[in-house]
């Protein structure tokens, strides 16, 4: 399976940063480079579609392009961030609807200046969240995936697996139960 | 701002992977918008995105003749600015209205209770403004189906429980209920269902058919 490293993502976060503070083409052909296959094959597993998938890979780059200064690499690792904006760009492009976002918190309500010890933070929470997926029971892992990959309702993947609604449910359930237990600890 | 009534995991996560259908995913922003507690569960929920998105195989992709399409697009533009007041509604909610809450094109449905519906692009939803008054209540009822409640101002008692602005109430075919309005201020909801209320109660019953409340829901 593939595994990014630790440098990886924070070299991936500084890029965000610098296309953000220095609007810099080199910083966001680098980020393409990397992000683009990985965007067309997650878009794949919506619509079999190559046409329609490599315009969510324009949408969403454009977007990482416009939202960086808005991005924070205290509060989210780029592929988290990047996964977000691709997710959202997906309801926009396949549902033709704009997915309804909260509003950004106010001054003094949750949001910190990020440090170097949030990031380093971010990058520990985004290993830890792949350890404990890959130690959920295929089962639960597996309906997991699916219900992040597919821009599809728990109704839809029970029809799609054969498995009864308040199966898919539950298993979404505990393996939700399950990693955020696991990260609170 | 963080309430006291929070909506369930599963819920979350699936705000967070984009599978909710649209109107339950407005009623999930607009609690977002004032609960930091669970805008930070929804946000250590979307790393389960980014693991699945960095997992996914990457697919065939002319990356050079797609990178030069992207690079003659970029520009200079910035995010679009969330124009927000405190106090103010949900921009998410804000922009699917004609107008704010005092103009909006209220229905009456009961007495001290109106509604305005909101256009839904999901089959099968139905999502609602509800405005009651001091002390009303909505008729005594159940689901047919699902219910996502959550508190745009003032405050409504269900059962003795009381669900404060930016609480989120979830409720299904085992609930029977009557949400009153506390008496205090005008309460406003969102109401967000996926199948038909049914007015119980023999004042319920005869007036089912009259009121719109199914009809329309």
């Amino acid at each position: 399976m593939h595994r990014i490293m630790d440098h990886d993502e924070a070299d991936y976060s500084a890029l965000i940063v610098q296309i953000a503070e220095e609007r810099d083409r080199s910083a966001f052909a680098t980020l393409f480079r990397h992000f683009a296959p990985r965007i067309k094959g997650f878009a794949l597993k919506s619509v079999p579609d190559p046409a329609m998938a490599e315009e969510l890979v324009q949408d969403t780059m454009l977007a990482v392009w416009r939202a960086a200064p808005t991005y924070d690499p205290g509060r989210a690792s780029a592929t988290t961030w990047i996964f977000t904006i691709c997710r959202n760009k997906r309801i926009d492009l396949f549902r033709r609807r704009n997915r309804p976002e909260a509003d950004p918190p106010e001054e003094g309500d949750w949001v910190m200046q990020p440090t170097q010890e949030d990031s380093a933070e971010i990058s520990a929470a985004f290993r830890r969240t792949r350890a404990l997926m890959n130690e959920l029971p295929s089962e639960q892992a597996d309906v997991l995936r699916m219900s992040f990959l597919e821009d599809k309702p728990h109704r839809t993947i029970a029809a799609e697996t054969g498995l009864p609604l308040g199966t898919v449910k539950s298993r979404i359930r505990l393996a939700l139960a399950t990693l955020r237990q696991g990260l609170e600890q | 701002m963080s309430g006291q009534h929070h909506p369930s995991l599963e819920i979350l996560g699936d705000y967070a992977a984009g599978g909710l259908p649209e109107p339950v995913a407005l009623a999930l922003a607009v609690h977002l918008s004032s609960c930091s507690v669970c805008r930070i569960a929804a946000q250590r929920l979307e790393v389960i995105g980014g693991v699945v998105l960095d997992d996914v195989p990457p697919a065939a992709l002319d990356t050079e003749a797609a990178l030069d399409r992207a690079l003659s697009n970029l520009d200079d533009a910035k995010p679009a600015d969330h124009p927000s007041e405190p106090g103010d509604l949900p921009h998410a909610l804000l922009r699917r209205l004609p107008g704010d809450l005092a103009t909006l094109p209220w229905r009456r449905v009961a007495r001290g209770v109106a509604e305005f519906a909101l256009d839904t692009y999901e089959a099968g939803y139905r999502a609602k403004l509800l405005r009651i008054q001091p002390g009303a209540s909505v008729p005594r009822h159940t689901h047919g189906g699902e219910e996502y409640t959550v508190v745009l101002a003032g405050a409504f008692n269900d059962s003795d429980v009381v669900y404060d602005k930016g609480d989120f109430a979830e409720a299904d075919p085992t609930v029977r209920h009557q949400p009153v309005a506390t008496d205090d201020d005008v309460c406003y909801c969102l109401a967000v269902t996926n199948a038909p209320l049914k007015l119980l109660g023999p004042i319920g019953r005869l007036i089912d058919p009259l009121l719109r409340l199914r009809a329309q829901h």
